[in-house]
């Protein structure tokens, strides 16, 4: 299964690390935390993992990071606010070429029998892998590094399912 | 960002929306490897939890409740010492003549968080993973029950709305 990476950054130069300002409700990123309205923080624990991680913008002007496990993903960064800071919750995405096997049944196999990713199909074909992370309040190393872990595992354990799934049974002699 | 549709749950007079849920201490540090303190972080959140061990395999688990439907929280890799090493909220409901994987399909394409599943049967369940190493805030884990109300909240207007299309279509 071929990985895809999004063409992500659209906005050229116009990523800004966000301002230390303390806008709506959520309290500044504490010291050692990782936080989704501190994005640098997960730029860095990314790149203590070893993900090779790139600061860039989604479609919105939203922070996204990319990065490299054993296939390229997306850190997608949500509810942040119209300045594009102050983001509560974290998405790491995985897409895979439109391809025959990209159906329902086949995302509901691993849905069903796996952990933590969430299995699609999208609407142009497009298989995608999905693990939501709540970061109110921020987290701390060592728990972000334990959701670092399960990404990256997942993925292997993804590309073992594919590798079952999809290699052609062996003509019977 | 694309679109989250926690104004569903909202509408319906369900939990509020995990990005109205800043209380809580995030000061606070709290250990959700341990169930025993999981219970009492549900139940100081407002939920009923009772806590259970599975018979044929020892395992702790939760038993909980949202928006009127019972859930579970299942324990991982579980010792005396350590704690457990993560923990899965889970939910079931019983087939219906809608349901089906392509169903299933366009919650898990546009919804976060709950991945929902048809089994073999036909029946329809929804799961969330969480890591529970290295403690987190109390806000943390607040936020992350919420996301779990809202979401399941949510997937009852997205049944509803399946039904209705199902409904009419024959």
């Amino acid at each position: 299964m071929r990985n895809l990476m999004i063409a992500a950054a659209v906005l050229t130069g116009a990523w800004t690390m966000p301002v230390t300002a303390q806008t709506a409700g959520q309290p500044p990123c504490g010291k050692d935390l990782v936080c989704a309205n501190a994005p640098q923080t997960v730029l860095a624990a990314m790149e203590k993992a070893g993900f090779k991680p790139k600061m860039s913008a989604d479609r919105d002007g939203d922070p996204m990071i990319e990065g490299q496990g054993i296939f390229r993903f997306n850190v997608f960064f949500y509810g942040c606010d119209k300045q594009h800071v102050n983001c509560d919750s974290l998405r790491f995405e995985a897409l895979f070429v439109k391809a025959p096997e990209n159906t329902p049944a086949f995302a509901n196999k691993w849905n069903a029998g796996k952990r933590f990713l969430q299995a699609s199909v999208h609407a142009d074909g497009q298989l995608g892998v999905a693990y939501d992370v709540a970061m109110v309040g921020g987290l701390n190393q060592r728990n972000f590094s334990d959701v670092l872990d399960w990404w990256n595992s997942q993925l292997e354990e993804l590309a073992a399912f594919f590798k079952a799934e999809l290699t052609p049974a062996a003509p019977k002699k | 960002m694309r679109g989250m549709l926690i104004a569903a749950a909202l509408a319906a007079g369900l939990s509020a929306a995990p990005a109205m849920a800043q209380k809580g201490d995030t000061a606070r540090l709290v250990d959700i490897s341990r169930p025993e303190e999981v219970v009492k972080l549900l139940q100081s959140e407002g939920y009923k939890a009772e806590l259970k061990k599975h018979e044929d395999s020892g395992d702790p688990y939760i038993g909980s409740a949202a928006n009127g439907s019972p859930f579970t929280i299942e324990f991982y890799d579980c010792s005396a010492a350590k704690g457990c090493t993560s923990m899965q909220f889970f939910s079931w409901y019983k087939k219906k003549p809608w349901y089906d994987v392509a169903m299933a399909n366009r919650w898990n394409a546009k919804k976060r968080f709950l991945r929902i599943v048809i089994d073999k049967d036909g029946d329809l369940s929804t799961w969330m993973d969480v890591t529970t190493i290295g403690k987190v805030s109390y806000a943390n884990f607040a936020d992350t029950i919420d996301w779990w109300s809202s979401m399941t909240g949510d997937l009852f207007t997205f049944m509803d709305d399946e039904e209705k299309a199902f409904t009419e279509k024959k």
